[in-house]
C-alpha cells in the first residue's frame, strides 16, 4: 500500500511540473517573508497598490474625469475625502486611477530597460575585447548625461506621452544595468564551469545564454527592484514638469504639476495627497528591494550602494 | 600619477564627441517641424512651403547634416552658443552667465547641507549600531529616500505661505548684488535637495563605517588604548569617506542640470528652469546648448572626482 502510494505521488510529481514549480516558488516566497518582516510590509503595500492599479474602479468613489460643478477646489469633506481639484474633479478618485499609470510606466519601462541592459551587459562582459571596448564607450556617452536631462532630451525629441515616457525611462536604465551585469558576467566568465562548457565545444552563444546569463539573474532582480522606485521618481518628476503623460489622464506627477499655477494660494489637499501616494509607493518598492537584496545575495550590498 | 591623469583625460574626449552627436541627432528628429509655425505678432503664423524654404536657407538648415554639425561645433568651440530660437535677441551665453551661478550655488549649498546632516547621522548610526538612535536614523533615512524632493519643496512653500504668508522670491538676485534676497531664494531648494542627498550619504557612511570598524587596524588602534573618538575620527572615518567623496562629486554634477524639478517647484530662475521652459516651447537652440552644457559639466566634474579619488587613494592609480 505504502509503496504504491509513494509511486503514485512521484508519478503525480512528474506529471505536474507546474504545480511543483508553484510549490517551490511559494516556499521561497514564504522564506523571504520570514527573513524580513519589513520587506513583507513592503510586499503587502505593493499587493495593495497592485490591486488598486488593476481595478481602480472598485475603490474610487467617482469617475476620475467627472466634474462636480458645485464644488470647485473644495477642501476634504465627507463627499470628497481628498477634496476636489481646480477643475472640480474628485481628488481621491484621481489618485486611485493615477496608481494605474504610475505602475504601468514603472514596471514596463524597468522591464524593457533592464532586459536590454541585461543582454548588453552579459554580451559585453562575456565577449570582451573590442566589443567590450566599443560598447563601454557608447555607455559612457549615455552615462555622461544626468539621467533626468537625458530623459528630457528624449522627450523633447519625441514629444510627451505614455509611450515616449516609457521609452525615455527605459533608455536611461540601460547603461546602469548593463554596467552592473557586465561586472557580474566578468567574474562568472572566469569560473571553471564556463571554461568546461567552452572546452567541450559549446558555441559562444550557448555558453553566454545557458551558462553565464543564469548566474547574472539574481543581480538583475536586485537591480530591477531597486530601479522601480527610481523609475517612479523619474516619472513623477517628468509628469510634474509637464513632460509626462498629458492631462486629463491622472498621474500623481501631473496632479502635482497642476498646483504650480496657483502657488500664491495653493490648496493644501492637492499638494499633500498625491505626494503621500508617491512616497508610500516608492517606500514599498525600496523596502521590498532592500529585503530582496539581502535575501538573494548579501555580498552584493557593497557593489550596488 | 601623470600617466593616469592623461589616460582619464583622453577617455573623456570621445565621450564629449559622442555626446555632441547624440544631442545633435535628437534635435533633428523633432517631429512637427518647429520651423513650420513661427510666432508672429501675438499669434501663431503658419509658414507656406516657399517661406519655410527661405527661413531654412537663412538658418543654414538646407545644408547636409554633416555640414550643419560641423558649423555647430565650430560655434561651440568659439564659445558662441547662439540665440533663442523664438526670441532672436536673447543670447544663450548671456542666459548661462546670468542664471548659471544660481544653479551652481544651490548645488553647492545642497551638498553642504547633505554633509552636515548625513555625516553625523551615518557615524552615529554605525557606532551606536542596533540602538534606538540607529533605528530611528535608519527609519528616517528610509523615509527620506522615498520622498520626491520636488514634492518636499512644494510642501515647504505651502507651509510658509499658509503659516507665514511668505514665499521665496522669484526674481533673480545674485549672491554679490543682493545677498539677502539671494539667500531667501536659494535656501529652500538647497535644504530640500540637501535632505534627500543627506539620506543617501548617511546610508553610505553607515555601511562603509561598519565594514571598516571590523578591520584589523581599527582593532589594533582600540587595543593600544586610543580614545574611541580618536579611533573613529582619525582612523575609521578617513577611509569611510572615500566612497562618500565619489558619490558627492557625481551628485554635484547631476544636480547642476538635474535639479529641474526642484527649481520648478520653487520657481528659482536657474538654468534648470530655463531648460524646462525651452523644452515646453520647443526652443531647440536653447535645449541643445543647455543639454550640452550640463553634459560637459557632468563629464568634467566626474573627471575631477576621479583625480581627487586617485590622489587620496593611491591604489586606484596602479590598477
Amino acid at each position: 500500500m505504502l509503496g504504491s502510494d509513494t509511486s503514485e505521488e512521484s508519478a503525480q510529481k512528474k506529471e505536474n511540473p507546474l504545480i511543483n514549480l508553484c510549490r517551490s516558488w511559494a516556499s521561497s516566497f514564504w522564506r523571504f517573508i520570514r527573513s524580513s518582516p519589513i520587506g513583507a510590509f513592503g510586499v503587502f503595500l505593493l499587493i495593495l497598490l497592485g490591486i488598486i492599479g488593476l481595478a481602480p474602479g472598485l475603490f474610487a468613489p467617482y469617475d476620475p474625469d467627472k466634474i462636480f460643478f458645485d464644488s470647485l477646489k473644495t477642501p476634504p469633506d465627507s463627499e470628497h475625502w481628498a477634496g476636489t481639484d481646480f477643475l472640480a474633479r474628485d481628488s481621491l478618485s484621481r489618485i486611485f486611477y493615477g496608481a494605474r499609470i504610475t505602475l504601468i510606466v514603472a514596471i514596463i519601462s524597468i522591464f524593457i530597460g533592464d532586459v536590454l541592459g541585461f543582454i548588453w551587459g552579459v554580451a559585453t562582459g562575456y565577449l570582451g575585447k573590442k566589443f567590450d571596448l566599443i560598447s563601454q564607450r557608447i555607455l559612457d556617452m549615455f552615462i555622461a548625461f544626468p539621467t533626468i536631462i537625458l530623459a528630457l532630451l528624449i522627450l523633447a525629441a519625441l514629444g510627451a506621452g505614455l509611450f515616449t515616457i516609457i521609452a525615455a525611462i527605459a533608455l536611461i536604465r540601460i547603461p546602469s544595468t548593463a554596467r552592473v551585469i557586465r561586472s557580474v558576467a566578468l567574474s562568472v566568465k572566469e569560473t571553471q564551469f564556463v571554461e568546461a562548457a567552452s572546452a567541450i565545444g559549446a558555441s559562444e552563444l550557448r555558453v553566454m545564454f545557458r551558462h553565464v546569463a543564469p548566474q547574472c539573474f539574481a543581480p538583475l532582480l536586485i537591480v530591477a527592484s531597486a530601479g522601480l522606485g527610481s523609475a517612479i521618481f523619474t516619472e513623477a518628476a517628468l509628469s510634474f514638469l509637464g513632460m509626462g503623460v498629458p492631462p486629463p489622464t491622472p498621474t500623481w506627477g501631473n496632479m502635482l504639476g497642476g498646483v504650480l499655477n496657483e502657488l500664491f494660494q495653493p490648496p493644501w489637499w492637492l499638494v499633500i495627497f498625491p505626494g503621500v501616494a508617491i512616497t508610500l509607493t516608492v517606500l514599498a518598492f525600496n523596502l521590498f528591494g532592500d529585503a530582496l537584496r539581502d535575501y538573494l545575495d548579501p555580498r552584493l550590498r557593497g557593489r550596488l550602494d | 600619477m601623470g600617466k593616469y591623469f592623461l589616460r582619464r583625460l583622453l577617455l573623456a574626449i570621445p565621450t564629449i564627441f559622442g555626446v555632441t552627436i547624440l544631442i545633435f541627432l535628437a534635435m533633428r528628429v523633432i517631429p512637427g517641424d518647429p520651423l513650420r509655425s513661427i510666432i508672429g505678432e501675438g499669434q501663431i503664423y503658419v509658414l507656406s512651403d516657399k517661406e519655410l524654404a527661405d527661413v531654412k536657407a537663412s538658418l543654414g538648415y538646407d545644408k547636409p547634416l554633416v555640414i550643419q554639425y560641423l558649423a555647430w561645433m565650430q560655434d561651440v568651440a568659439k564659445g558662441n552658443l547662439g540665440y533663442s530660437f523664438w526670441q532672436k535677441d536673447k543670447s544663450i551665453a548671456d542666459m548661462v552667465i546670468r542664471r548659471g551661478p544660481i544653479t551652481l550655488q544651490i548645488s553647492i549649498m545642497a551638498l553642504l547641507v547633505a554633509w552636515a546632516i548625513g555625516l553625523p547621522a551615518g557615524i552615529i548610526s554605525a557606532v551606536k549600531r542596533n540602538t534606538v538612535a540607529d533605528y530611528s536614523i535608519r527609519g528616517f533615512v528610509t523615509l527620506l529616500m522615498a520622498i520626491p524632493n520636488f514634492w518636499l519643496g512644494l510642501a515647504i512653500i505651502l507651509f510658509t505661505v499658509i503659516f507665514f504668508r511668505w514665499r521665496p522670491p522669484m526674481e533673480l538676485a545674485t549672491l554679490w548684488g543682493n545677498p539677502w534676497q539671494n539667500l531667501q531664494m536659494t535656501i529652500g531648494p538647497a535644504i530640500v535637495m540637501g535632505f534627500s542627498f543627506g539620506a543617501i550619504i548617511a546610508r553610505m557612511v553607515r555601511s562603509s563605517m561598519l565594514e571598516i570598524l571590523r578591520d584589523d587596524y581599527v582593532r589594533t588602534a582600540n587595543a593600544k588604548g586610543l580614545a574611541s573618538s580618536t579611533v573613529i575620527f582619525r582612523h575609521a572615518l578617513r577611509n569611510a569617506l572615500l566612497p562618500t567623496i565619489t558619490i558627492s562629486g557625481l551628485y554635484l554634477g547631476a544636480t547642476i542640470g538635474g535639479a529641474v524639478a526642484v527649481e520648478r517647484a520653487f520657481s528659482v530662475p536657474g538654468l534648470g528652469l530655463s531648460l524646462i521652459y525651452a523644452v515646453q516651447a520647443r526652443d531647440w537652440t536653447v535645449i541643445q546648448s543647455l543639454v550640452l552644457l550640463f553634459a560637459v559639466a557632468y563629464i568634467i566634474i566626474n573627471l575631477v572626482v576621479d583625480y581627487i579619488y586617485a590622489f587620496i587613494d593611491p591604489r586606484i592609480r596602479y590598477e
